[in-house]
């Protein structure tokens, strides 16, 4: 080996090790655990998959993820749209914007409960205009559809900006003369839109889209404060069955579901996707 | 001060042979330019010296020491950088003194060669300017300030003067010509520009492909070209070249062609050759020892200095010609010209090396 | 012209208060006092109240989860740039072989859901005596914040061309001084920034945080467990705790939130 790939090899050992030590070695004593055990090898996931919990928080983390990320990545492009104007004050908009990037799931969820709890402002505002008379409830086991809305709009709400960003700077790093030159071949607004622009920023929203899917697996804290096991998901059923039940073979087990779903849909991304589009994540 | 020895150099990225075995001795004090078109390995041939890239195979000698596994600081040289490299936190000033600074100079001595360097390069109002705040062309003379102000045993320039202005381009040619034999620094100059190759370096070394063409005086290379590239690479406009039959009479040896029968100097132990002749050296008038061939006026381009006859010959040949001065034709005139045997060139088609008689 | 301008202002209005409202409710909320909160028809107190951010801090033992919390953030900040920026630098400067695969699973690190490591460090800081400790919690968000800082410090580093690097070492530096010294100065605001996102990130962090700790905890699981069995108007203000801080971070940042997203993308 030639003496700079040492120094390259040496330089990066360390985030190896650290990393082999504090995610590989966890992820793997994770498999261990969910599969060993006095009775047969699978029996915990034989189990799990018995459970209509399991199959309940499958279903509610899909049906969130389905909602959530279209509709973020919609609403991020037509935002970073308006932002690249740059019209006369439009950094204060976009630091406006970026806010709910600092902000963690709990505080979006405290923030979301602010609007919608039984004294919150959305039924203050309401009972002081004489259109209710007495407060809605948005949660609760018997509300479970109106909690499903209240945690999607949340999430839409906190995590909108990081898809925000993703598309905004690919947006800005697009050639000017690209759009100049659209221009004086005449296409229309619309044109310039789907034409050019958009498939410019294929790359970008590409890798935003990863990582909001990705995320959007794991997705817990909002849905835990807010709703609690109302609707269950697949991140939250772990923390109950190792937190709440001191179940860390069930816990094992669905959290090696997550990491499956989790791989297999970066598989897929990838799989149409040079590495090089990937994008790091921040929650 | 030290002669610069490279044997057998290679360097490999991956595939790429960008140097394929460069075999170079360059004097005590000498000014070489490498001249070759873009990408035929120039810089990485100036970073092999400087040591910043290693070498596949080979060696590098400054005197008659083995500088090939030598860290870039311990060569005691000294680079202006393609791309400038000019360190955008740094003030100019700072930039010009911190080779020095590394070196330990004291502040005074510092201050000194810093103000010399800025005057030489005519940068002395931008010293307390951050490189963001400059020009491209002045970005580059801070570069170049920065290479000379310490005295390196080797001084490398690569393209130091190719964002400049014509006329700045010029009058710097010079002033880094005479700073050179003033200093008297060994100094290896890359550009792709003939006419800076030709009035600054003692000897220019024309390179294609990672290999080494042709090394040799400017007036070497001009006169007598190692093979066809070199010779279409230098001068211009580029060198006719005409691929024709040998026939011989008796001990007369003839190339035959495009209505042009030339003679030759010796035996060209070839059934054909590619003959070579330089535009410069075709007049419209005969003089000593020349050659008439009959030839159709297409384009004529005026440059009023001179003027460049594009002209077709018999069998799809096409031959341009320089004539000095404002000189008229008019297109599709038939007129005659004369080629200038004693400037004839003869390669051989095969290797492209030029045969020598 | 007149129309669409306004209908532009509108929408420019419109996205601002929807991202504003719930941070400007929260914070009404945190400092209306108790029985305006409980009184429906009172939607502006009649008064600002700072007694439950007091009681939060002061009773509740705030302060303290808000020390750790700093404590966690700083050491898993230094460990990661520590560990990281290394290797954020080796993988823009060097070329070798696997260099693709590592930073693809150096990727694919953040797609775990840190719940699912939170469990079985738990086992392995049983062993090694760091259950329960700051140190334990600092080291696992490390875990979470060191593929971001190594990512984010490569793309940094190859926004800074090599050859500054390179005509400092023409010119008699060491690598590991023209790092130093030319390198380093010009990749500093980005790293700044990249630092101040660990920080938030870090401070963000819950339920790790809570998972492994039961009298150290960070501010935020803290709170989780606290604030959460108590009245509303503590929860809320134990949010304005949270966001504050990250607000004014993010503020300090959002000159290079963009560009960092735009290098990295490269
Ligand atoms: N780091 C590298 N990795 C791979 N290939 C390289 C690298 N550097 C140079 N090359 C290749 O090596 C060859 C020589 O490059 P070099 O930069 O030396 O050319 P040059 O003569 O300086 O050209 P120019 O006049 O355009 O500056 C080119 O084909 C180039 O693509
Ligand atoms: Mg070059």
């Amino acid at each position: 080996m030639s003496e700079a790939k040492t120094v390259a090899w040496l330089l990066i050992l360390p985030t190896i090790l650290y990393l082999a030590f504090f995610i590989g070695y966890p992820l793997f004593s994770t498999f261990v655990m969910a599969l060993s055990g006095e009775e047969k090898a699978f029996d915990t996931f034989l189990n799990l998959f018995h459970d209509k919990t399991f199959w309940d928080a499958l279903k509610y983390t899909l049906m969130l993820a389905g909602v959530i990320v279209p509709v973020q990545l919609v609403l991020a492009i037509a935002l970073a749209l308006l932002v690249n104007t740059k019209f006369k004050g439009y950094s204060t908009l976009l630091y406006i914007v970026t806010i709910p990037l600092a902000l963690s799931d709990v505080t979006a969820a405290l923030m979301s409960y602010t609007m919608f709890s039984p004294m919150g402002y959305i039924n203050k505002f309401l009972m002081n205009l004489g259109l209710i008379s007495r407060p809605i409830y948005f949660f609760g086991f018997m509300y479970k559809t109106r909690e499903f809305w209240v945690i999607a709009l949340t999430e839409i709400w906190r995590a909108t900006p990081l898809v925000f960003v993703i598309i905004l700077a690919g947006l800005q790093s697009i050639n000017k003369e690209y759009l100049e030159a659209a221009d004086i071949f005449g296409f229309t607004k619309a044109q310039k839109l789907f034409k050019i622009i958009l498939p410019l920023l294929k790359p970008s929203i590409m890798s935003a889209l990863l990582m909001r899917t990705l995320f959007a697996f794991q997705i817990f804290g909002v849905v835990w404060m807010l709703a609690g096991r109302d609707i269950p998901v697949l991140a939250g059923e772990t923390y109950y069955q190792y937190i709440n039940l001191n179940n860390p073979k069930m816990a094992s087990a669905y959290a090696m579901i997550i990491a499956l779903i989790t791989l297999i849909i970066s598989y897929i991304y990838l799989f149409g996707l040079r590495s090089k589009h990937l994008e790091e994540g921040v929650r | 001060m030290a002669r610069v020895k490279i044997e057998n150099l290679k360097k490999y990225f991956g595939k790429v042979k960008a140097l394929d075995g460069i075999d170079l001795e360059i004097e005590d004090g000498e000014f070489v330019v490498l001249l070759g078109p873009s990408g035929c390995g120039k810089t990485t041939l100036l970073r092999s010296i400087s040591g910043l890239e290693k070498v596949t195979e080979g060696k590098v000698f400054f005197d008659d020491q083995e500088v090939t596994n030598l860290p870039p600081k311990d060569r005691n040289i000294s680079m202006v950088f393609q791309s400038y490299a000019v360190w955008p936190h740094m003030k100019v000033a700072d930039n010009i003194g911190y080779p020095l600074k590394i070196k330990k100079y004291p502040k005074d001595e510092i201050e000194k060669r810093v103000k010399w360097a800025a005057e030489l390069l005519n940068i002395s109002e931008l010293l307390d300017r951050y490189p963001a705040q400059l020009s491209g062309g002045q970005r580059q003379r801070v570069a170049v300030a920065r290479a000379i102000v310490l005295e390196p045993r080797v001084l490398l320039m690569d393209e130091p003067l190719s964002n400049l202005d014509a006329l700045l381009r010029v009058k710097m040619r010079s002033e880094l010509k005479k700073l050179q034999e003033r200093l008297g620094v060994t100094t290896i100059y890359v550009t792709h520009d003939q006419v800076e190759a030709m009035t600054m370096g003692d000897r220019i070394a024309v390179m294609k492909d990672g290999k080494l063409q042709q090394f040799g005086t400017a007036s070497e290379i001009y006169h007598t070209p190692a093979n066809i590239f070199v010779a279409g690479f230098v001068g211009s406009p580029q060198m006719n070249f005409f691929r024709m039959r040998v026939s011989s009479e008796g001990t007369k040896y003839f190339a035959v062609g495009f209505g042009m029968k030339i003679p030759l100097k010796g035996d060209p132990r070839k059934d054909q050759v590619v003959m070579g002749i330089r535009p410069e050296h075709i007049y419209d008038q005969a003089s000593g020892s020349t050659q008439e061939v009959e030839a159709e006026v297409y384009f004529v381009e005026k440059l009023m200095s001179e003027t460049i006859v594009h002209t077709n010959l018999p069998e799809g040949g096409r031959l341009v010609v320089k004539i000095p001065g404002d000189v008229s034709f008019q297109e599709g005139q038939k007129t005659k010209f004369y080629i200038d045997l004693d400037k004839v060139h003869v390669f051989d088609p095969e290797t492209e090396e030029r045969i020598k008689l | 012209m007149m129309v669409k301008k306004i209908l532009f202002w509108f929408v420019v209005f419109l996205v601002a208060a929807w991202f504003l409202t719930p941070v400007v409710f929260i914070f009404l909320a945190a400092l209306t006092p108790a029985q305006d909160y409980y009184n429906p028809h009172k939607i502006f107190p009649s008064h600002f109240t700072l007694d439950h951010l007091y009681k939060l801090f002061f009773v509740l033992d705030g302060w303290k989860a808000t020390i750790i919390s700093i404590e966690v953030a700083l050491i898993s900040i230094a460990i990661s740039f520590a560990v990281g920026l290394p290797a954020g630098y080796a993988m823009t400067r060097y070329k070798f072989p696997g260099k693709n695969a590592i930073r693809l699973s150096i990727l694919l690190t953040r797609s775990i859901p840190l719940i699912v490591l939170a469990v079985p460090l738990m086992v392995i800081y049983m062993r090694f005596n760091l259950a329960d400790s700051v140190m334990g919690v600092a080291l696992a968000h490390t875990a979470m914040i060191l593929p971001f800082v190594v990512l984010i410090t490569s793309s940094i580093f190859s926004g800074i061309s090599v050859e500054y690097e390179e005509a400092a070492m023409v010119f008699g530096l060491t690598r590991f001084k023209a790092f130093i010294r030319i390198t380093l100065p010009l990749a500093l605001p980005g790293l700044a920034a990249s630092a101040i996102f660990s920080f938030i990130m870090s401070w963000n962090e819950v339920f790790v945080a809570s998972v492994l700790t039961l009298s150290n905890r960070t501010l935020p699981a803290h709170i989780l467990n606290t604030a959460m069995t108590s009245p509303d108007y503590f929860k809320f203000a134990a949010g304005m705790i949270m966001a504050v801080p990250a607000m004014i971070f993010i503020f300090f940042t959002k000159k290079y939130l963009v560009s960092m997203w735009g290098i990295s993308l490269k």
